[in-house]
């Protein structure tokens, strides 16, 4: 019995067998859907009245974007914000879509856009054999409204395609995409120090044409650093003279707020953040951290140096240091080397450890020590430059006030040499309390992070009279 | 004997059952072209005219300018060349290598022994090692020639010396050059006592040669740097070189290289290695191919044929 069941089965699987009907997932077979979307790609790309604006980020230098024209007979001519002149003269070459797995735009000759792509570092950046990452054929990978959502074959670059409006066209063929990036310059030289406050999370904001930097400290007070791809839009162009939207190419998240671009302000002449779930934040210049510069700098903190370059600080670094500062240049003109013209460089005060200066004798190894550089370059013989140097025992109190006492010479003889010239700013150090605190950045042009030493009372009180350098990294 | 009637039954059931299970009709369905079979249409214009009545009408040569992924290496970056670009360089590629030849050897010659593809990529090649490739040949039948967006008969002071224009023409005839002698050699090969003329190749090691300078590989019985690399790239750069850069330019070198130490693993010096290897090299492109290198004053051989063509073709770009 068990038998003939088993051959039953047998039987009807036979059966079963010759069954050879299939049931198709799609209506129609592969190649049909693929000439079908084909065809729809190119219909559509050639039929736009006023061209195509093509977002392409790169992996190593940010986002580039390109106005884009496409004809039937397989030509295409463009626009690129890469630089003044490829924003304003025509390039035209040849493109086709094809059937590559699924459906590729390519540019299968040489443009705007594929010089991105060279390998030579020479050619458009980016780093040798690499080039700057991009990509020159691309997969179509999704339509939203109107807009193709695209991957790039070679670095799996994120693009989109978005029909260009006629007030876009119109502005970008006079040059708008590099008149945009301008815009976006000038504003960031005008400001010194952007801060966002998103949820309570001040946020330091720098704005470049292809890339957007931010910096902020985390709940456990670490300093972040992140850049992020971004680009600033010819929106601004199009509805009249102002700055563009920049959009951020993959948004950053602060307090579960997600950030997605800048939009301009034209009543308070300032950008605002705009989250996902539309809150927005206005920028405001600080012209210096929100944050306590102890967070920051210390012998094993982000920053543990401050350098003054004079020529760098013009209108930061004030009275009575100022003075004090130009005094030194001034007494080096009168030094051992006064025949060689003398010049000093910069002044860098500089937290370290003691253990990290045994060769230095008398310094203790337990000791936090200030240690300073008088950077001097003999212009009158071939710009030979020494560094003279000098320690002190740095004695922090429970209130954050510093003193610097047990000065210690470097080693060479150069110090004994010139030393007379520092002696105030020995005097100035030795002879009074210090707090450590930002300094005001009022260089044009500069959007450097300035710190100081405050001279104060004993109770921390800060004066007016504070040393002025640049934050340098430890 | 009713188990036997029911095997019987069963082997006739199952058997019909593969019949009919063969009857159906599975032809493949043709009625739908396959997408991008064959290669991709496009609207010729009049690069690719200008390239059909140059190269593929007379020699059956293809050229290919437009960018097709998978026709190289897909795990490096390329990009495809310039327009304006196509038509000057292989303009030189005519004027300085078919013609030339076909002056000496006749038109069947390059009908017969060209290849019949050559592709051209905007960019130099980089590999993961770091070194520039300017060329390649590929069995006899593809050359790539590389960099050709470099072209640009304005440049005569760019700060990369190779990229300036008077620099580059014979920089790149010699990659035709020296990929024409990769395909004669594929056809027939050099004789196997070139190979232990300077048995001792440095196969990869070429790239650091490259930046120790002339001297290092000339006394080492190597007219370049990459000549060093293996016999078959010695032999097509001894050609090449003595093509594009004349047999003056290479009797100097052999006048400079080492005439007094025996190289390792040889029983000559280099100046020897050197003189030895041009011999072969002469008496290789006469026997196998009838191809007469110096010629005589009368008769121009075919250093001479290149050297007055690219003179030709720098006088009028």
């Amino acid at each position: 019995m068990k038998k003939i069941f088993l051959m039953l089965a047998l039987m009807l699987g036979v059966l079963a067998s010759c069954d050879k009907k299939m049931d198709a997932v799609f209506d129609e077979p592969a190649d049909v859907r693929l000439q079908e979307a084909i065809d729809h790609y190119r219909n559509t790309l050639t039929s736009a009245p006023n061209g195509w604006i093509f977002t392409m980020n790169t992996k190593l230098g940010g986002v580039y974007r390109f106005w884009l024209s496409f004809t039937e007979d397989g030509r295409v001519i463009m626009l690129s914000d890469a630089n003044s002149e490829y924003a304003s003269t025509i390039k035209e070459s040849s493109y086709r879509i094809t059937a590559l797995q699924t459906v590729l735009l390519t540019f299968d000759t040489g443009n705007y856009l594929t010089q991105l792509h060279d390998p030579e570092a020479a050619v458009s950046g980016g780093t040798e054999g690499q080039g700057m990452g991009a990509d020159i054929d691309f997969y179509f990978i999704s339509e939203d409204n109107g807009v193709f959502n695209m991957l790039g074959r070679f670095n799996s670059n994120a693009a989109t395609l978005k029909p260009a409006t006629p007030a876009e066209a119109r502005v970008i063929v006079n040059g708008a995409f590099y008149d945009a990036q301008t815009l976006l310059t000038e504003y960031s030289m005008s400001m010194i120090y952007s801060v966002v406050s998103i949820e309570g999370v001040d946020i330091h904001v720098t704005f470049a044409p292809r890339q957007t930097a931010v910096e902020y400290l985390d709940d456990n007070g670490n300093l972040v650093n992140a850049v992020y791809n971004s680009y600033v839009d010819v929106d601004g162009l199009a509805n009249g003279e102002s700055n563009g939207t920049v959009y951020i190419s993959t948004p950053f998240t602060v307090k579960g707020k997600e950030i997605i671009k800048f939009e301009w302000d034209s009543g308070e002449n300032n950008y605002v953040a705009v989250s996902a779930d539309g809150s927005t934040y206005k920028l405001i210049d600080n012209r210096k951290p929100t944050y306590s510069i102890t967070s920051v700098f210390g012998v094993d903190k982000t920053f543990n140096a401050l350098q003054t370059v004079k020529s760098q600080l013009e209108g930061s670094i004030t009275e009575p240091f100022l003075s004090r500062f130009n005094e030194i240049g001034d007494l080096l003109k009168q030094s051992t080397y006064k025949s060689y013209g003398p010049e000093l460089v910069y002044m860098n005060m500089r937290l370290v450890l003691g253990s990290s200066l045994s060769s230095i004798p008398g310094i203790g190894s337990s000791w936090t020590v200030l240690e300073i550089t008088f950077r001097t370059r003999l212009t009158g013989y071939y710009n030979y430059e020494y560094s003279p140097k000098f320690y002190w025992k740095v004695n922090i109190d429970s209130k954050g006030i510093y003193t610097f006492t047990d000065r210690i010479n470097g080693t060479t003889s150069i110090e004994a040499e010139v030393g007379s010239a520092f002696v105030k700013m020995f005097a100035f150090l030795e002879n009074n309390y210090f707090v450590l605190d930002w300094v005001s950045n009022r260089t044009a042009g500069s959007t450097a992070m300035l710190g100081g030493f405050y001279a104060s009372d004993a109770n921390g009180e800060k004066s007016d009279d504070f040393t002025c350098g640049i934050l340098m990294r430890n | 004997m009713k188990t036997k009637y029911f095997n019987i039954f069963l082997l006739t059931f199952v058997l019909a059952g593969f019949g009919f299970s063969c009857t159906d009709d599975n032809s493949i369905d043709d009625s739908y072209p396959i997408v991008g079979l064959g290669g991709d249409d496009y609207p010729k214009n009049y690069i690719d005219e200008w390239l059909y009545e140059q190269f593929t009408v007379p020699y059956n040569i293809e050229v290919k300018y437009r960018w097709n992924p998978y026709d190289y290496d897909i795990s490096l970056p390329f990009v495809p060349p310039y327009e304006e670009n196509v038509i000057p360089v292989m303009e030189l590629i005519r004027d300085v290598w078919i013609n030339t030849y076909k002056d000496l050897m006749g038109e069947e010659f390059i009908r017969k022994y060209a290849p019949k593809n050559y592709a051209l990529v905007g960019n130099v090649k980089i590999t993961s090692s770091g070194s520039r490739v300017t060329g390649e040949a590929e069995g006899g039948n593809r050359v790539t020639i590389y960099r050709v967006n470099w072209w640009n008969p304005n440049d005569h002071t760019n700060a990369d010396e190779d990229k300036r224009f008077e620099n580059l023409v014979p920089l790149m005839l010699k990659t035709v050059h020296h990929e024409f002698t990769h395909t004669l050699n594929q056809i027939v090969k050099y004789p196997e006592e070139f190979i232990r003329i300077t048995p001792e190749y440095r196969l990869d090691e070429w790239a650091t040669l490259y930046y120790q300078g002339d001297d290092a590989v000339r006394d080492a019985g190597f007219i370049s740097a990459y000549a060093s690399c293996n016999p078959a790239e010695d032999f097509a750069e001894i050609v090449s070189l003595i093509l594009v850069k004349g047999q003056t330019w290479f009797d100097t070198r052999v006048a400079m290289a080492n005439s007094t130490v025996k190289l390792p693993g040889s029983e000559y010096t280099a100046q020897e290695a050197l003189r030895l290897k041009e011999t072969i090299v002469v008496s290789y492109l006469k026997n196998s191919w009838g191809i007469d290198l110096y010629g005589t004053d009368e008769q121009p051989g075919l250093e001479k044929l290149v050297q007055q063509a690219m003179k030709n073709y720098l006088d009028t770009h």
